[in-house]
């Protein structure tokens, strides 16, 4: 069964929702949305929504305002050098999905969630790509490749690695309009 | 417990070279699916009111 995206609602967490019975089968993230969501989003440094199929919980994702700070590189064996450059970035924290609902689109959904608010904030303030810290297993890292082409970059250790995803390699004709639309000058 | 949220990263060496090449090119490799999410998610991103 695949959830379609209008079968699902997006809800930003605060105190009011019962978080407690959720759990995607990984303890550190089920530990992140009970114990850490909220203080962070107190602290403003993430917000967290939560996605929901005929009033069950069924995931959520947390995201926050990052920086890739890309060092300059000499010009080394015939490669070009490069100066110093940062580019602020999306970055998607968590996200999980409710073990009885895995593989259902709900992921997939939750990401294209996440892309929207990308590229709103590329009209409003500024955000050039998406990153993400994965699990490191095959299954993970081949979802945030399927559906977001997100690339392997920077170092990684035993357990996650870097994805990136560029928000200006959208192909001709379907970038976004940098206008406002009407929609949001009302 | 979950690992602290890191909101900086910092690229140097090969790290560094590989990110800038991946951002200078044209290349745009794009799934079936990851495009279908993207054209979605600017659609939707069209509904987000900020002010």
């Amino acid at each position: 069964m695949k959830i379609p995206f209008d079968d699902l609602r997006f809800l930003k967490l605060d105190d009011s929702f019962d978080i407690s019975s959720f759990s995607c089968g990984n303890t550190e993230i089920d530990s992140f949305i009970k114990d850490d969501a909220k203080n962070y989003q107190k602290d403003r440094i993430s917000v967290t929504y939560l996605c929901y199929y005929r009033d069950e919980l069924v995931g959520f994702f947390s995201v926050a305002m990052g920086c890739i700070d890309a060092r300059a590189v000499e010009p080394q064996d015939g490669k070009k050098g490069y100066g110093p450059k940062k580019y602020p970035a999306l970055r998607l924290a968590q996200m999980a999905t409710l073990k009885e609902y895995q593989g259902h689109d709900v992921g997939k959904n939750m990401l294209t969630y996440v892309f929207a608010i990308g590229f709103a904030l590329c009209e409003f303030i500024g955000c050039r790509v998406v990153i993400v810290d994965a699990k490191k297993d095959e299954k993970t890292i081949n979802f945030y490749k399927k559906y977001g082409s997100f690339e392997d970059f920077g170092p990684s250790d035993a357990t996650t690695q870097s994805l990136l995803r560029d928000l200006n390699k959208i192909p001709d004709g379907e970038r976004i309009n940098t206008e406002l639309t009407e929609y949001q000058k009302k | 417990m979950a690992k602290p949220i890191e909101l900086e990263t910092v690229l140097v060496g090969e790290h560094a070279r590989a990110f800038h090449e991946y951002m200078e090119s044209n290349v745009i490799h794009e799934t079936p699916e990851s495009r279908q999410v993207m054209r979605e998610a600017r659609e939707l991103s069209k509904r987000f009111k900020f002010l």
